[in-house]
Order: C-alpha cells, then sequence, then structure tokens
C-alpha cells in the first residue's frame, strides 16, 4: 500500500515539474509516468535492501531506458522524460543534511553527507550513461502511420 | 537558397533550443541538419555553454560563419519539442525556409503556461515531494503552501531580473523562514522536511542531467560549465536555508538563555 501511495505521490510531484518547465500538455502523463517508475525502483529497492546508493543507480538505469522507449513512441526529444524521471532521484535530502552539519558544528555530518550527495549524483550518471551510450535503433518500436 | 538567411535560420533554432535547456548535442545536430539544406556547402555548427557558431562553405558565397551568444536559460520543453518537429519539416521539404521563419518567430514568442497553473504546480511539487519523504499530512500542507509562496517570490525575482544565484539564495532563505513559521504554528511536525520538499523545485535537476548527458556526448567544456552552475546553484540554495536556520537557533538559545 505505502508503495502505491509513494507511486501516485510521484506521479504528481514530476506533473507539477512538468508544468513548472513548461511541456506540452498532452506529454505531461507520460512525464508523470516516468518520474514515478523512477521513485517506485527507487522506493522498492530501497526499502528491501536499505542501499540508497544501489537504489538510485537502479531507478536511473529503469527510467533511462523507460525514457529512450517514450521518446521513440511519442516522437519527442527524450531529454523531457529524462529529465523528469531523475528528478525525485536528485540528492536534496543530503545537501540539507550537509548544510545542516556545518550549523551544528558536527564537520564529519557534513562530510558523510555531503560526500553522499556526490555519490547519488556519480551513480546517476553513471545509470543514465549505461542507457544513453546504446544506439537508437536498439529502442526502436515500430510505428503505427 | 539564400546562404545568409539559411545561417540565420540555422541560429535562431540553436538560440531557442539552447536557451530552452537543450543539451548541446541536440542544439549542434538541429543546426547542421537545417545547414545542410542548403546543398553541398561542407556545414559546421559548433556550441559551448552559451555560445553558438555556424559556418558554411557554398560554391556560391564562399566561406561565411556567424556567431551568436545564447541568453539566459530558462527550461522550456514545448520549445525543445516544437523547434525539434519544425527543424524535421524543413528538412524534409515540407515547409520552405521562409515558413520556418515565422514558425520560429512564433515559437520565439509563445507564452508559458498561465501564472496561476505554474505557481500551483511549484505548491504541488513541493507538498507532494514533502510527503513522498515521509513527511506528515501537515508537512505536506505546510510545504503546499511554502512552496506556492515560493513560486509567487521566484517570478516576483525573476521579473524583477535578479540574478540566478542571488535568485537561489534568496529563495532558499524564504523557505526556510517559512518552514519554521509553519513548524512554529504546530501544522508541520519537521521543519527539515518541509524544507527539503519546497527547495526540490530550486535545486538544478535539468542542469545536472543535461551536463551528464553533455559530458558523456564529450562535450567537456559546456559540460564542465554546467556542473559548476548546478554547484554554485546548490551552494546558495543552502547558503540561504543555512543562515535562517542559524538565525533560528541563535535565537532559540539566546530565548532559553534568559
Amino acid at each position: 500500500m505505502e508503495i502505491l501511495f509513494q507511486f501516485v505521490m510521484a506521479f504528481f510531484a514530476c506533473v507539477a515539474f512538468s508544468i513548472i518547465f513548461n511541456a506540452p500538455r498532452k506529454e505531461l502523463p507520460f512525464c508523470g509516468l516516468s518520474g514515478s517508475v523512477s521513485w517506485g525502483v527507487y522506493f522498492a529497492i530501497n526499502q528491501i535492501f536499505s542501499q540508497q546508493v544501489m537504489a538510485t543507480f537502479f531507478a536511473a538505469l529503469v527510467v533511462t531506458i523507460l525514457c529512450r522507449f517514450l521518446s521513440s513512441i511519442r516522437l519527442a526529444p527524450s531529454t523531457m522524460y529524462h529529465i523528469a524521471g531523475i528528478l525525485p532521484l536528485v540528492p536534496g535530502m543530503n545537501i540539507y543534511n550537509a548544510m545542516s552539519g556545518i550549523l551544528s558544528n558536527d564537520l564529519l555530518y557534513c562530510f558523510g553527507q555531503g560526500v553522499m550527495a556526490l555519490k547519488l549524483a556519480a551513480v546517476i550518471a553513471i545509470g543514465s550513461i549505461l542507457v544513453l551510450s546504446l544506439p537508437q535503433t536498439m529502442f526502436y518500436v515500430k510505428q503505427k502511420h | 537558397m539564400d546562404d545568409n538567411m539559411l545561417l540565420n535560420l540555422a541560429l535562431d533554432a540553436g538560440e531557442i533550443m539552447l536557451a530552452a535547456g537543450a543539451e548541446t548535442h541536440r542544439v549542434e545536430d538541429t543546426m547542421e541538419r537545417i545547414l545542410s539544406m542548403g546543398g553541398e556547402n561542407l556545414p559546421e555548427a559548433i556550441t559551448f555553454s552559451n555560445v553558438l557558431m555556424v559556418s558554411i562553405h557554398s560554391p556560391l558565397s564562399g566561406c561565411l560563419t556567424m556567431t551568436r551568444k545564447a541568453p539566459t536559460r530558462s527550461t522550456d520543453f514545448a520549445k525543445i519539442c516544437r523547434v525539434n518537429e519544425l527543424s524535421r519539416q524543413f528538412t524534409s521539404g515540407e515547409i520552405s525556409i521562409e515558413e520556418a521563419y515565422q514558425q520560429l518567430y512564433t515559437i520565439y514568442n509563445e507564452p508559458l503556461f498561465s501564472g496561476f497553473l505554474n505557481i500551483l504546480s511549484y505548491g504541488l511539487a513541493s507538498g507532494t515531494f514533502t510527503l513522498m519523504l515521509k513527511g506528515t499530512w501537515g508537512d505536506g500542507i505546510s510545504a503546499f503552501i511554502t512552496g506556492i509562496l515560493l513560486g509567487l517570490f521566484m517570478s516576483f525575482m525573476a521579473h524583477k531580473k535578479i540574478p540566478y544565484f542571488l535568485r537561489s539564495l534568496f529563495g532558499g532563505g524564504f523557505t526556510a523562514v517559512f518552514a519554521v513559521l509553519f513548524y512554529l504554528s504546530g501544522l508541520g511536525a519537521q521543519y527539515s522536511l518541509i524544507i527539503v520538499g519546497s527547495i526540490m523545485t530550486l535545486l538544478p535537476g535539468v542542469t545536472l542531467t543535461n551536463a551528464i548527458r553533455d559530458v558523456m556526448e564529450s562535450n567537456f567544456l559546456s559540460g564542465t560549465s554546467k556542473i559548476m552552475e548546478a554547484l554554485l546553484i546548490a551552494t546558495s540554495i543552502a547558503g540561504g536555508v543555512g543562515v535562517v536556520l542559524a538565525c533560528y537557533h541563535n535565537v532559540l538559545s539566546l530565548l532559553g538563555g534568559v
């Protein structure tokens, strides 16, 4: 039940983001879907293994595959779906924690959280690059004309 | 086809895409496709972080090069999609160069989503992110209201043409003030969750994602400059939040000391 709730929340969050970034109206549900899939994968893996880094990696991997298929189906730039999908994974919590570590003079905590934020960003990059560097023909979906 | 007009068309299309937040590779590719419509002219299109360069070598008018500096960015997916489609139509010969010009002009002047919907989405994004981070419903509602106020504040600052890092700094501080106020009023249970949810709309997720793609396509100059931009924005948001929270803690300890 919890994961369903998270799924729906992520959908609305990413639709809202896409409105802020002025996505075309008919692409909004697909941007939302991309975000909710990435957050769903992240949440499930994080819940089972409690491994934040691994969860982020697989979420980035899955969502990049999804966005390349979406781009080939909808004939729209894949960047749009990719950005919407990556947004929930951006390590905002860790950046905040690093800052609060500086405030409370707990520099060890700050360093740990800062490095964690960098680690998550790097893992998002690796997950995306793995899929983005594959040729487009692998993601070809038969079109109806 | 008039070569000067072709160069101008390519630059206009590239400028709109770059300003709307497309990745470097896509901008270069689109410009080169448009240029290659001029026939055998050795088209070349280069884009750095905010510089566009196009050059052709046509038998008719010799070597031509044009450069342009792109304006500040504001992410706009609709424009990327529209220009993408326009270049596809132009290169397949469906529309003439004059029609393409006219369409680019309409795309350039296209309005954003209505202000009300835009600001409502700031609230919706903030509220749902707080709930995703396992905040209580009270936290979610506080973040929703904070997000709406933040959206109003951000569009006000964009209107006043305040530099982007100051915008992030003030945005972060503004969020923290309202998060603490909601916490004190008893509606929010944890101000940290309200802050994290609300600053999600300010964090440079788009810049980071595009930087990754640029580096991967070996556009290192654009990629590293975007990473620097993302770091600067993230640091200024954290700075804004930090200053407000530090003041709050100091006031608390002062009151506790009395």
